[in-house]
This record gives structure tokens, C-alpha cells and sequence, in this order.
């Protein structure tokens, strides 16, 4: 079943009004035949339908899986590299560069919405290999999730080929050893510098106790809040940064559209947020 | 609530922050005046916002006063977000600036259009109507065009009468797209006639877009052809000329393979001169206008190799190949997946050359 572009652009406007994510129209073409598929398979004729239905009878499921199709399948390590290059060729030199003049050796990030850690183990491959004498460091990444049973998964830091698909050759001969099954077992190096932990983003109370950050990702979860809601994140994440630091939302999300109080700055070919100092 | 207000007016950034979301929570309209208080005061923008989005939670009858002079302010950051929590309070904001409009200068009136076109209710729509016939330009125009996109149509003989008797072409161009947002099928007819009846104004490039689109909304297939074909300045006009045809394929489904509007259509879609955006729409139109079985269809694969050669038209240039399918647009694509490094792309590439064997 293939949707129209007049369909197809009512449909992205839904999308847009309900979670702010605003897709490019040239992936329009990418994207027909999956939402299609899943139409289909709902015995959905029309996008009006299928709005209809996630308007008035879907309970949030539906609108996870259209979000989802829409903007990515799956996580997987180095996902969005544009966005994980600027982080490490530009942000984190920036960061060590201050933080040594000032004596200042401890960096912290937080990874919000860490699902099954390939995110934050990512990010603990970036500060190796971009910070020299890194034992002279003292490295806090904490990795919070909703989800309790995909946590433990986290910690056991054993992964699938589909996940290691994006790693560097160089970071994967260094990093990852085979297990049978085809599954691959991160280093020890890198998995000891994470720590994970249960953390619902709606809870203001729990959410407050996270503070003095030089970096935060939190990309492709606040599209699933609404307005509100994603305001307040977004607004604890500003007071949860260190002046200076960073926040990394999805590459379709815009932290400038929820609040102006981060500056906009050029890390290469990528626009970044950063709490000025 | 003491202690919410302790700490909105603390020291503490952080804590500023979090009272004003709190705040919101509660709902208790006694913390609006508190928090206007605030908000003068404050130097942080993220408090500042914090501060803005509680207040659009709450009732803020009791500080309309304060509001309204927000709208004067000389800073803008005040100014445009006393619009915001202007339009939050929807009836009542609707009340209050209505009273005002005819003592504001024309500045604050353009914002209390702002206001109502965003509330966008029966009464707001009554209220800008009401409007219509100001004296001043600048202020009638944002009038008309607020009217247009409310899709009012209790204004429709007003702005007939404003346009029969006007000669200011900012404003014939605002009520000529009103009238297209309205889309009144009687209305449309009765204006064009107007219109062909004024060459100062049927002729005068200046209303084109408006007139084309006009025609393509009432008038029949010939009609709109013959106009689309009229236009000299293809390239300035791009934009309105695939806008129009694709107005019109609505109606006339089959328009699009008009051999002339396809001429158009690619030339349109060649050009380095037009907007990478309208060169896809364009080309989105030629492809639904491509005949599979006509082998003499040239444009599909012209375009498609043309388009790989630019890095915003890569995608649509792959869509092309792969619609025509011959063996040279496949083996285009093979080249193109050896030289791409948009993962993205090789995918897709990738998944056409199996799918076409």
C-alpha cells in the first residue's frame, strides 16, 4: 500500500502537532512503503484513518510505533555520527581545554533515555579515544532509563551485530571481543566508566537530583512528551548543565523550538546547544 | 506557598526555575501576580521562560493591565511574550484588547490581531472583522490577511467592496488571498470577473500569483492551462506555477500530462535558477505524470541524472532512475552508489537494483 504525498504530508503534520518532530519531505519516498505496511496491517485504508485511530483509540502505543518508523528503527552504537563527531572533535576539546585551566579534572555526562546502553557506552569509546592521558580524568557517565528490564541488559554489555553495525573498525577490534551467537562483549575499559540507573523523566523530584553536568544526550525520547512536559525537561536540563556545557537532543529535534535560553553554536557541519558560561 | 515564592524570588537559578514549574502545577491563580512581579525583575531567559509558561497555565485576568503595557514595552522579549500569555487566556484576552484596539497606536494594534488571529475563536474572528474598514493600510492588511486564514466567509462582501473601490496594490494582493484561503467557489467567480474587467489589474504582473491561483480553484482544465502557459517569467514565477498545478490536479487529475505543462514542469525542475524545493515539486509532478509505457519520455531520466549531480536532489534524482527503469537509470544508480557516502542513499539505492532485478 503506498501513501500519497498529500497524505503523507497530513500525516507529518499530525506527527509534527503531536510530538514536535518535523521530518524532512525527502524522506518521504524512505518512509511510504514501512508506514504504509503498518496501515495495512491495521486495516487502514486512509491517513485519516490512521489519525483517527491514534487520536481517539490508541493508548500511546500506536503513536511510539508511527514515531519510531518515522525516525529510527533502532539504537545502535554511533548512531547520528554527524552529531557524535561534533560532540568529540569539537565539544570535548573545548570542555578539556577550560576544565585543565582550571585544574578541573572531572568531566560528568548523563545519557537520558539510555535504553540498552549503546549510547552511553558510545560516548565512554569517544572520551578514550579523544582525551589523552584519560587515567588522569575522572569520568562520571550515568546512564538513566524508565525501563528497569532493559537496564539489566545495559549492564551486561553484550551486544548483537546490529548493534556493533556502525562502529569504526578500529574502535571495534579495540573494544568489542567475540561471543558465541554473534554476539560481542564490550571492554571492560569502557563499560566500567558508565553506570546505569533507574530514572523516570516525568518525575520532577527524581529528575532534580540530577545536577553539574558537562554534557547531556537525551535524543529521540522527549518526542514521545508532550509540550509542556518536554518544556520542563528541557529547562532542567539547562539548570542541570555546568555553564559551558552541552545538550544533545535527536538530530530531528530543535532545543532552541522548546526554550531560548541555550546558545546555538557551530560545531562543524552541526548546530549544538550549549549553556553559555 | 510561602516557600514557593521564597524561592522564586531566591538566588538560586535552579530553584527559580523549579518554583515557576511548580507553580504551574498547582494551578492557584494567587501566584499569577507574584510571578509577573518576577518576571520584571529577572535577568535569567531561562527563568524568564519558566516563568511565561506558568503563567499561560493560570488565570491572568488580574494582571491584564500589566499585560497590556507589556505590549507597548520597548523590549521585545515583553512584547511578544505578553502575546503568548495574551493568547493563552482565549475569550477573556478577546474582551479585554477589544476594548483597547481603537486607542492603540498601530504597532500594539497589529499585536492584538496577533492575539486574536491565535485565539482564533467565534469572538475572536468577530472582533478582527469588525475591523475591516480601518483607516489605517498596514493595520487593514493584517486585518484582511487574518480574515483570509481564519477562512471567514462573513467577511467575503466587505472585501469585494474594498476591492472594487481600492487601488492600492498592497491591499487588491492581500483580499486576492483571502479569497484564495476562503476559497468561496461564487466568490472566486464573481471576483475574476471583476477583475477581467480591470486590466490595471488582470494584466499587471504584480497580482499573477493571486489570479493564477484563482483561476486554477473555479476555472476549467483549458482555462487553467492557458493561463499557466501565459506566464513569461517562468523562473520568477516558479514557485506559483507548480503551487498552481498542483492546486489543480485536485480537480483535474490528468493535468499533469498536458504535454506543454510537462514542458513547463521540466523546465522548471532543470533549472539552477530555481529553489532546490520547488525543482522537487516540480519533478514530484513529472513523476506523477509519467506515462511507464511511453517510451519517449525523456524527462524522468534527464532529470534523475541531472538531479544525482546535486547533493540536495540526490534522493528525488534516485526516485527518477528508478521510475524509469531502463537499463541506463539503473546502471546511473549503480555508479552513483560506488561515489555516495550517505548510508541512507546506498540503502536506498541498494534496495531499487534488487527490486528491479
Amino acid at each position: 500500500m503506498e501513501i500519497s504525498i498529500d497524505e503523507f504530508r497530513l500525516l507529518g503534520e499530525f506527527i509534527y502537532r503531536k510530538v514536535g518532530i518535523r521530518f524532512e519531505e525527502n524522506k518521504i519516498y524512505f518512509l511510504n512503503r514501512r508506514v504504509g505496511s503498518r496501515m495495512q496491517s491495521l486495516n487502514m485504508s486512509t491517513v485519516k484513518d490512521y489519525i483517527s485511530y491514534i487520536r481517539f483509540l490508541d493508548k500511546g502505543e500506536e503513536l511510539q510505533h508511527l514515531v519510531n518508523l518515522i525516525t529510527v528503527n533502532e539504537t545502535y552504537f554511533f548512531r547520528e555520527y554527524e552529531q557524535l563527531r561534533a560532540f568529540a572533535e569539537i565539544c570535548i576539546p573545548e570542555i578539556i581545554k577550560h576544565k585543565r585551566m582550571n585544574a578541573d579534572y572531572k568531566i560528568r555526562i548523563w545519557s537520558a533515555g539510555c535504553s540498552s546502553g549503546e549510547e552511553p557506552y558510545t560516548l565512554a569509546i569517544i572520551l578514550r579515544e579523544m582525551i589523552d592521558n584519560i587515567d588522569q580524568w575522572n569520568i562520571e557517565i550515568h546512564a538513566t532509563d524508565i525501563d528497569k528490564n532493559i537496564l539489566k541488559d545495559a549492564g551486561n554489555a553484550v551486544y548483537s551485530d546490529r548493534s556493533v553495525k556502525e562502529v569504526p573498525e578500529e574502535y571495534f577490534n579495540k573494544y568489542f571481543s567475540a561471543l558465541p551467537n554473534n554476539t560481542y562483549k564490550l571492554a571492560d575499559k569502557a563499560k566500567n566508566m558508565v553506570t546505569f540507573s533507574h530514572q523516570n523523566l516525568s518525575d520532577k523530584q527524581q529528575l532534580r537530583q540530577f545536577r553539574a553536568f558537562d554534557f547531556i544526550f537525551c535524543r529521540n525520547v522527549l518526542i514521545y512528551f508532550d509540550e509542556k512536559s518536554r518544556k520542563d525537561v528541557v529547562d532542567h536540563f539547562y539548570t542541570a548543565l555546568n555553564q559551558g556545557g552541552y545538550v544533545f537532543l535527536g538530530s530531528s529535534e530543535s532545543a532552541g523550538r522548546i526554550t531560548t535560553a541555550f546558545k546555538i553554536k557551530r560545531a562543524g557541519d552541526m548546530l549544538v546547544y550549549c549553556k553559555e558560561s | 506557598m510561602n516557600e514557593l515564592i521564597d524561592n522564586l524570588n531566591g538566588a538560586d537559578e535552579s530553584n527559580r526555575v523549579y518554583a515557576a514549574q511548580d507553580i504551574a502545577d498547582t494551578g492557584d491563580n494567587s501566584y499569577v501576580l507574584p510571578l509577573v512581579e518576577q518576571l520584571l525583575r529577572e535577568n535569567s531567559l531561562i527563568v524568564k521562560d519558566a516563568i511565561i509558561s506558568s503563567l499561560c497555565c493560570l488565570d491572568c485576568m488580574q494582571t491584564f493591565i500589566t499585560l497590556y503595557s507589556f505590549l507597548q514595552s520597548r523590549d521585545a522579549y515583553l512584547r511578544n511574550h505578553a502575546v503568548i500569555i495574551f493568547v493563552s487566556q482565549k475569550d477573556n484576552a478577546v474582551s479585554y484588547l477589544t476594548d483597547k484596539f481603537e486607542s492603540a497606536d498601530n504597532e500594539v494594534k497589529k499585536l492584538i490581531l496577533d492575539i486574536l488571529f491565535e485565539i482564533g475563536s467565534d469572538k475572536a474572528a468577530s472582533a478582527i472583522r469588525s475591523y475591516l474598514n480601518i483607516t489605517s493600510d498596514n493595520v487593514q492588511i493584517a486585518v484582511i490577511e487574518y480574515l483570509g486564514r481564519l477562512k471567514d466567509t462573513a467577511c467575503i462582501e466587505d472585501m469585494v467592496t474594498l476591492l472594487q473601490t481600492s487601488r492600492e496594490p498592497m491591499l487588491c494582493t492581500a483580499i486576492l488571498s483571502a479569497f484564495i484561503n476562503i476559497n468561496d467557489k461564487n466568490t472566486i467567480i464573481r471576483v475574476l470577473s471583476i477583475l477581467k474587467e480591470d486590466e490595471s489589474i488582470f494584466n499587471n504582473n504584480l497580482y499573477l500569483p493571486q489570479i493564477l491561483r484563482l483561476s486554477v480553484l473555479v476555472g476549467n482544465c483549458n482555462e487553467i492551462i492557458k493561463a499557466l502557459l501565459s506566464v513569461t517569467d517562468i523562473y520568477i514565477y516558479a514557485e506559483d506555477i507548480v503551487s498552481a498545478i498542483e492546486d489543480a490536479k485536485h480537480r483535474f487529475t490528468d493535468i499533469v500530462k498536458e504535454s506543454k505543462l510537462r514542458d513547463l514542469l521540466f523546465i522548471i525542475a532543470k533549472s539552477a535558477d530555481v529553489d532546490v524545493e520547488i525543482r522537487i515539486h516540480a519533478a514530484d509532478l513529472l513523476i506523477l505524470a509519467s506515462d511507464n509505457n511511453n517510451m519517449e519520455d525523456h524527462y524522468i531520466f534527464q532529470l534523475g541524472c541531472l538531479f544525482l549531480n546535486h547533493n540536495d536532489l540526490q534522493v528525488t534524482g534516485v526516485r527518477l532512475l528508478a521510475i524509469d527503469g531502463s537499463c541506463d537509470a539503473m546502471s546511473s544508480i549503480q555508479t552513483f552508489i560506488k561515489s555516495t557516502r550517505n548510508d541512507e542513499l546506498r540503502n536506498l539505492c541498494s534496495d531499487i537494483l534488487i527490486e528491479k532485478g
